[in-house]
């Protein structure tokens, strides 16, 4: 959002003609009467789909507000990065204890079973766990900022001068919220290797490549991470939106749109990770 | 100079912060000898009862995908009669508390840090220590016990159904007989093996209710801080909970 002034002639003279009205002294019925007309409260709020397909038409335009993004970009996408990185690197480690443990249960190296636990955080805990932060942090994050502009009536003011919401509200947060997903899956793998080879090195007497091994990746594995990371980045911000502009306006909205935003994300991730799992089981 | 300055500044808001955590969680423990129980009661019906299907759904989804992926490999090896143990020890020992505590900390643990942020920001928790009324005893100790054993609970549940869900997805998708997934899981999987499970499901309760009221006493007591206080306790929560995953991993 650069400024607060109207985007174009039309929509400027449509709000200050609301506006005037309410200038002069009215009949008490008469102004609620105004006032109701004049706010567009009485319009649906829209759907996910319709603000997701709003988003990439503005997107794909060239429309988005390239400021709004910038922005966004940095709040959702990179300030998110430091605690998806450590808790994926939280992840590894608990991942390296788990392989260190089979290996010492079955009398074999850790490169025998590291690679396996590592392929694992590539197909499955990555995309998973990133995209559960991802939902925390940009969910979160979304829900309460566009649930406070729900409440406060920002929203309806910027539709009422007759900005385009897809391109200077949701789409620089959805946009923001695919990045945030994508970048946290794919330098999670990084971190959580990294961690989990690290720490064994440190208490199994391994070597970083007993943990992080390429042995047994496929493009199999890389196709699972990259849509599980787009799925869950699609998701969550439009979850986040959504529970934003349904709640936001209510009593308590912008707690009450927090916590939808971040469970309805999580809710999608998981259920997005068993449905990209099963098809993928299914294909030759 | 500025490097080593960034990192004493971080140490000691690190300390800080651990420190903050201790205080609250010694005078919460004080509190609990002598706490509401009837808030007690309403607090475990609201972490309980509430948050039940959000545990069930989650559940039934981390069943599947920890069968699914364990699939990927005893299909490999040709050994599908392991599927059941493989994918019931994974699921009691890890992912069934670590999923369950993780999909509880969004729904709880925001619920409760707004709630306490809201109550200041309404000015009732001043009104409430200006008649004499003590906080600790009255709100917040009930809170945090009420979040523990409920994450308990429902740790209890979330193995039930993730176990019966991992059984429906390796018949269903895999197409695993279900004689052979049931024999598995009863020749090899033991009771004790839950245990490290709800040991961290304890800890993981701690964590989402000190981390929660954390965030609701110490953001800005105005409307803004109610969803800051959400969005604090989320993230926060998280960390702790992978951090004690990390920890009690090694331990158990």
């Amino acid at each position: 959002m650069r400024d607060d002034r109207p985007a174009n002639g039309e929509a400027g003279d449509g709000a200050s003609g609301v506006a005037e009205p309410l200038r002069a002294p009215l009949p008490e019925a008469k102004e609620s009467a105004v006032r109701t007309a004049a706010l567009p409260d009485a319009e649906p709020r829209p759907n996910g789909a319709a603000i997701a397909l709003s988003a990439v038409g503005a997107l794909l335009s060239g429309r988005l507000d390239r400021e709004a993004l910038a922005e966004q970009i940095l709040e959702l996408a990179l300030r998110s990065l430091p605690i998806a990185l450590l808790c994926l690197a939280f992840i590894g480690v608990v991942l390296e204890e788990h392989a260190a443990h089979e290996a010492r249960r079955a009398f074999i190296g850790l490169d025998q079973v590291g690679p396996m636990f590592f392929q694992l955080t590539i197909r499955e805990f990555a995309p998973a766990i990133s995209g559960i932060v991802v939902a925390a942090r940009v969910g979160s994050g979304i829900a309460a900022e566009i649930g406070w502009m729900a409440q406060t009536e920002q929203i309806d003011a910027l539709r009422l001068l007759g900005r385009d919401l897809a391109a200077d509200v949701y789409g620089p947060r959805l946009a923001a919220g695919l990045l945030a997903s994508v970048l946290a899956a794919l330098l999670g793998v990084a971190a959580a290797g990294f961690a989990g080879g690290l720490w064994a090195h440190a208490t199994a007497g391994g070597h970083l490549a007993a943990f992080v091994s390429l042995r047994l990746i496929g493009a199999r594995d890389w196709l699972l991470l990259a849509a599980k990371a787009v799925a869950s980045g699609v998701a969550v911000p439009l979850a986040a939106v959504h529970a934003g502009l349904e709640l936001g306006g209510k009593p308590d909205g912008v707690a009450r749109a927090t916590s939808a935003g971040v469970v309805r994300g999580t809710l999608w991730v998981l259920a997005a990770d068993v449905a990209i799992g099963a098809t993928l089981w299914w294909l030759p | 100079m500025k490097p080593l300055l960034g990192i004493g500044r971080a140490s000691l808001r690190l300390l800080r912060g651990a420190g903050a955590y201790a205080l609250l969680l010694g005078r919460l423990a004080v509190a609990a000898r002598a706490m509401d129980g009837r808030e007690l009661l309403r607090s475990m019906s609201v972490a309980g009862t509430d948050v039940l299907p959000l545990c069930l759904l989650t559940a039934t989804l981390t069943g599947a995908i920890v069968v699914i992926q364990t699939g990927f490999y005893v299909a490999s090896y040709g050994v599908t009669s392991l599927l059941g143990w493989g994918s019931g020890y994974a699921l009691l020992r890890e992912f069934a508390p670590l999923i369950a505590a993780l999909a509880l900390s969004g729904r709880v643990g925001a619920g409760q840090a707004s709630d306490v942020a809201g109550l200041r920001a309404g000015e009732q928790l001043p009104a409430l220590e200006a008649l004499g009324l003590d906080v600790d005893r009255a709100l917040l100790a009930p809170r945090l016990w009420a979040v523990l054993l409920s994450v308990l609970a429902l740790t209890a549940v979330a193995d039930l159904v993730a176990l019966v869900a991992s059984l429906l997805a390796g018949v269903l998708l895999l197409g695993v007989p279900p004689g052979a997934f049931l024999a598995s899981m009863q020749a090899s999987l033991r009771l004790r093996d839950a245990l490290p499970g709800f040991v961290k499901a304890a800890f993981f309760g701690l964590a989402i209710g000190l981390c929660s009221l954390r965030a609701g006493l110490s953001v800005p007591a105005d409307a803004r801080g109610i969803g800051a206080a959400a969005r604090r306790s989320v993230v926060s929560t998280l960390a702790a909970v992978l951090a004690l995953d990390m920890a009690l991993t090694g331990i158990l």
